[in-house]
């Protein structure tokens, strides 16, 4: 039987007593891509930066690989790809130079960056602008250098959060084969995003997180059968039961001046 | 006082309707400002023990600028007519209150961040342009307030009534009027020149503002004949009616029956006026447009890939890891190309070759030759000053080397797998030391090498090492702060600890000048301190710091 790659275990956050994720249960196994939705406000990109490493200070159980990232963060990092939503990046470099430092971060050797990288920018397109500052880069340009920074040291896990931010309908295609690709080499992806029918196409397993909680989590099938609905209006079904939403009728009373 | 001020500005609504401004939009961009100001941000991650501005900033800055105030009221104390005075003092007033824009408030002028939520709302560019002109003039008022307030204590103990309401009437005009003519330069630069060569423009022109100031310190009361003051009489060359300042001084001569120059107030009056009108229409044309060019948004394919080579090799030699290697890399470039950086770095530079040429300019007395002067320098050992004042850039620059505006960037540190922060510190020094450092002290010693004499390479050597052993121990014995991973904003070490390191440097100086004479222990100091500078930034990179 499989090994998991991350395991949660009760796996929770405050901040300022508020309580953000509340004991989240979860087991991912190698090569599955877990689609990972839920509203604004959920929990989602604090579950991100858990798992990345970036907030440090959580309660319960969270392993990686067998290793829990409270003993041994660097063995996690060193695991994990993480693709931020937000494109922070040093503009000033160039593609190519920001490749090189962060690899550098990894350890990797500038053969192999170099290798990777020009590869990687030759498939998303930005061959030509891989020697040019970044500052003048567009959203787009930034998600495509993102992704790349974030699997050139081939990590077992890819955390993406919201990767299609900013993307042409080419580059989606190319992010969506990519995630397929790595997936079928072992790769484990987090694909955190609210665009569903992508998270509905490429996800293996789906995981609705509400008011930090994990409401529902199936293959796309298994929700299906359960609702009857495509994940859109099952997201929409879901959410709305726990939260008792009359969005209707509170947009018909917001869209009165608008006849 | 910014809130007082804010209302002022409020309540004069009709003047900005009157003037073509929409004064809804104005205060609504202008009261946005000031609330994003209120919210100094927190850095990314581990924030829990985000650093905190001091209290004591502000005060600090009120106080420096009532000593200035105060010795510019020494200009009243020169036996020259009060026309005179005034207009010596107005013109230091607003000398100080431009250099205070150019160098702190330039900024908000060329504020690129808000760009995208303002530029796509039916904002006119008047309005963009005057919200921030009278944002600066909230920053720039209190600046002015207590640098006058003894100037204006001054005048109510000693001169009439009359002359004390005229002062009030002018110093606010004066202060207007400088602020206009900061922003004139500005938005004429920005409409004529391309935006590559207007960047490059306000770099140069902050580094010379912080130069001639640091001469005019230095050299100002070396040269100033006193005598020659004392007779001035600015009525009569006539090209000194072209200063603003003697404008506005001219109405001091209003009440003077025989007065040539009294009607120059008129102009006084009616410059900020017409610079005024001129903002809300001819100048503030594109205005927004321009500033959104100055972000950068126009993407260009390279020519040619980026020089790697020399640099890479370099830190293969160096960096014993390869964290340390992607570090030392970064800060060499982010050196190299961040303008934020380099204006905060240069300025704090530029003051070692001005005060190197100063030793020589102002040693000994009148008629030494080259060789006597030498002699003196020698022996007063001035010629380790200008070594020791390299380090106090440098460390300045260490202080400032966590601060980014693109800090958030910065989280790819925290996602990596990096074992010891001792790595990243010792790559950030190297990368300091061997690219910036070494090929200034190289000039410097160099310099004085050829002109005192070769017996100087000791004293090189040693300055050299005892400032990269002071760089080492400072970042070993400070909160160890990713590079460039907090806000412009935030405010790392206290007023008690800069002056801390600088009684360090001036100790570690001066027992540098008590063994100067004695080449042997010299050389031996120097090779010691070599040998202790290897030692301590091994120690650093295996130091483990926590990560801020």
């Amino acid at each position: 039987m499989k090994q998991p790659i991350v395991v949660m275990r009760n796996l929770s956050k405050s901040y300022d007593g508020l309580p953000i994720l509340k004991e989240l249960n979860l087991t991912i196994y190698p090569g599955e891509i877990i689609g990972y939705i839920g509203p604004n406000g959920a929990g989602k990109s604090t579950t991100v930066k858990i798992l990345a490493g970036l907030i440090t200070e959580f309660q319960g159980e969270l392993l990686i690989n067998g290793i829990s990232i409270k003993d041994d963060p660097l063995a996690v990092k060193a695991e994990i790809g993480y693709v931020p939503e937000l494109a922070a990046l040093y503009e000033v470099l160039t593609p190519n130079e920001y490749f090189m430092f962060v690899g550098g971060l990894h350890g990797l050797d500038e053969e192999v960056i170099i290798r990777r990288a020009t590869n990687f920018l030759q498939a998303f397109s930005l061959s030509d602008y891989a020697d040019v500052p970044m500052d003048t880069f567009s959203k787009g340009m930034r998600q495509k250098v993102l992704i790349i920074a974030g699997i050139l040291h081939n990590p077992k896990i890819l955390i993406l959060d919201e990767p299609l931010s900013g993307l042409d309908a080419n580059a989606v295609i190319v992010i969506k084969e990519l995630i397929t690709q790595l997936a079928t080499r072992g790769k484990t992806i987090f694909y955190c995003s609210h665009i569903m029918d992508v998270v509905e196409k490429v996800s293996d397993r789906i995981v609705l997180l509400q008011a930090g909680e994990i409401i529902a989590q199936g293959t796309m099938e298994e929700l299906k059968q359960r609702e009857g609905q495509s994940l859109e209006q099952l997201f929409s079904t879901l959410t709305q039961e726990s939260q008792q939403l009359t969005y209707q009728q509170d947009l018909n009373i917001a869209l009165q001046d608008f006849n | 006082m910014e809130e007082i001020l804010f209302k002022i500005i409020q309540a004069l609504h009709p003047i900005w309707r009157a003037i073509g401004i929409n004064p809804t939009q104005l205060f609504h961009i202008l009261s946005l400002k000031l609330l994003l100001e209120k919210r100094t941000p927190k850095p990314l991650f581990y924030g829990e023990k985000a650093s905190k501005v001091s209290p004591y900033s502000h005060w600090l800055v009120a106080l420096v600028q009532l000593v200035l105030g105060s010795m510019l009221v020494l200009v009243f104390t020169l036996h020259v007519d009060l026309f005179t005075s005034v207009s010596i003092f107005l013109l230091l007033f607003m000398s100080i209150l431009g250099t205070s824009l150019v160098q702190d408030f330039t900024g908000i002028l060329l504020d690129s961040k808000d760009y995208s939520i303002i530029n796509p709302c039916p904002i006119p560019d008047n309005v963009i342009l005057w919200a921030r002109i009278l944002y600066m003039f909230i920053k720039l008022f209190s600046q002015a307030l207590f640098l006058s307030i003894p100037c204006i204590s001054y005048f109510i103990y000693q001169f009439p009534w009359q002359d004390c309401g005229l002062l009030l009437l002018v110093l606010p005009v004066a202060a207007v009027t400088v602020l206009f003519l900061v922003i004139l330069l500005y938005v004429v630069a920005l409409r004529f020149l391309s935006v590559a060569r207007f960047k490059k423009l306000l770099g140069t022109f902050q580094l010379l503002i912080s130069a001639l100031i640091f001469a005019l310190y230095m050299f100002g009361s070396h040269f100033i004949a006193w005598e020659f003051i004392a007779e001035l009489n600015l009525k009569e060359p006539h090209f000194m009616w072209l200063l603003p300042s003697l404008w506005l001084a001219s109405i001091f001569q209003v009440t003077s029956e025989a007065s040539d120059v009294a009607y120059l107030f008129i102009l006084g009056l009616g410059f900020p006026i017409l610079l005024m009108y001129l903002s809300r229409g001819y100048l503030a044309q594109g205005f927004g447009s321009k500033v959104a060019e100055v972000a950068g948004s126009v993407v260009k394919k390279a020519n040619r890939p980026s020089a790697v080579g020399a640099q890479f090799r370099l830190s293969a030699l160096v960096c014993s890891t390869k964290v340390e290697r992607a570090v030392f890399i970064l800060v060499g470039r982010m050196m190299a190309r961040s303008q934020a950086l380099k204006q905060q770095f240069y300025p704090n530079l530029v003051i070692v070759p001005i005060y190197f040429i100063y030793i020589f300019l102002t040693t000994g007395v009148e008629g030494y030759t080259m060789a006597e002067i030498a002699a003196h320098v020698l022996a007063k050992g001035s010629y380790l000053f200008p070594l020791y004042m390299l380090l106090l850039a440098f460390i300045t620059l260490l202080k400032n080397i966590s601060l980014a505006q693109d800090y958030k960037a910065s989280w790819v540190f925290y996602a990596a797998p990096i074992s010891s922060m001792g790595e990243i510190q010792a790559g950030v020094i190297k990368s300091i030391v061997l690219r910036l450092y070494l090929p200034i002290l190289l000039l410097l010693g160099g310099a004085l090498v050829a002109i005192l004499g070769v017996q100087l390479v000791n004293d090189v050597l040693l300055a050299g090492a005892l400032s990269i052993i002071l760089m080492i121990v400072k970042v070993y014995y400070s909160p160890a702060y990713i590079p460039f991973s907090q806000p412009a904003e935030v405010l790392h070490e206290s007023f008690f600890k800069n002056i801390t390191h600088l009684i360090v440097i001036i100790c570690v100086g001066r027992a540098h000048s008590a063994i100067k004479d004695n080449e042997s222990l010299v050389w031996i100091c120097a090779l010691v301190a070599m040998a202790a500078s290897f030692i301590g930034l091994h120690l650093l990179a295996k130091k483990q710091f926590n990560k801020h």
